[in-house]
């Protein structure tokens, strides 16, 4: 598909088009923090990667036509099974990051290949946001982004940290 | 006559609750929590379409536990640790108050955490009011007896 289409600007980040629809949500507190849309014929998967104040950083990845059924009826016994299959649906293809402003988009990325390794959805949501932000802003861009299989801790505190201090 | 889809509390519920059990035992401790301190959801929100339930979490959690859950599972950023406020109540006093009490944990398995609060009790599962009335949320906020950070 083509992942442009994927979010638009202004839109919420668990309905980032106009004509996303059947949003599933399979967790939230609040708000919907990750689940699927549909998109035309194509299933879409959005998680939330991080927030900080009334900011937040999303991924999404189109699902392939042959796995839409068992991702449609997955069914986990805990948390850690769930997290594991997320970041597989992530792992080896093409996501968009977003992030968002009091729940509503207002920056996205063209399509990024994620990794297979661990934290590699992480690690490619706070490499985008961060250089984004620091080739706006002039900041200059934290080691650890620059790092491979950097540690998730600094990963997700530089994604904060970065969301944070992002001009209004 | 075309069947209502199910609703949000009814497709993921856990199954005790999806079999009319009751999950959540009247004495067990929920957990509000809100990100800005002493602003607390009392009722769903008109502006977010479909939502009918208030989002609390299992036990008595800490701020920081609590804000943890509500960021993915991932740990918080510390400012908004600094800025959040959590109240505590118990399933039996909502269920008292008229509020049904259902374990929603998604897809994540029955030991993670999520619980939704709807109106009116009589079918939590599948009927519950998105518009409470002034009363409604007022019952809903007189349950919450304690209140930190």
């Amino acid at each position: 598909m083509n992942l442009d289409t994927l979010v638009r600007i202004g839109q919420p980040p668990w309905q980032p088009t106009p004509a996303a629809y059947d949003v599933d949500v399979w967790d939230k507190y609040d708000f919907p923090l990750c689940g699927t849309f549909r998109l035309g014929d194509d299933l879409v998967i959005f998680d939330l990667i991080t927030t900080a104040g009334s900011r937040s950083l999303w991924a999404y990845v189109p699902v392939p036509a042959d796995d839409q059924a068992a991702v449609e009826t997955a069914s986990f016994d805990t948390e850690h099974e769930f997290c594991a299959f997320l970041e597989d649906c992530f792992s080896g293809r093409d996501a968009v990051f977003a992030a968002a402003e009091d729940f509503k988009i207002s920056s996205k990325s063209d399509g990024i290949p994620i990794s297979s390794g661990r934290h590699a959805l992480l690690e490619a949501g706070t490499r985008w946001y961060v250089q984004r932000q620091a080739a706006l802003t002039g900041f200059p861009v934290p080691a650890v982004i620059l790092v491979e299989g950097a540690d998730d801790a600094a990963l997700l505190e530089a994604a904060q940290g970065a969301l944070a201090s992002a001009p209004a | 006559m075309a069947q209502s889809p199910p609703t949000w509390v009814r497709k993921r519920a856990c199954p005790t609750d999806n079999d009319e059990g009751q999950c959540i035992a009247d004495a067990e401790v929920l957990t509000h929590h809100t990100k800005e301190r002493g602003q607390f959801i009392s009722a769903p929100r008109p502006e977010i379409p479909g939502e009918c339930d208030v989002s609390l979490m299992r036990g008595a959690l800490t701020t920081y536990e609590a804000s943890k859950q509500r960021n993915g599972g991932n740990p918080p950023a510390a400012a908004d640790v600094a800025k959040a406020g959590i109240r505590y109540t118990t399933a039996g006093d909502l269920r008292q108050a008229g509020f049904g009490v259902i374990h929603t944990p998604g897809l994540k398995g029955e030991g993670y955490g999520h619980v939704s609060a709807v109106w009116p009790a009589a079918n939590p599962l599948d009927e519950h009011e998105c518009e409470w009335p002034a009363p409604v949320q007022e019952a809903f906020r007189t349950c919450f007896t304690e209140q930190e950070g």
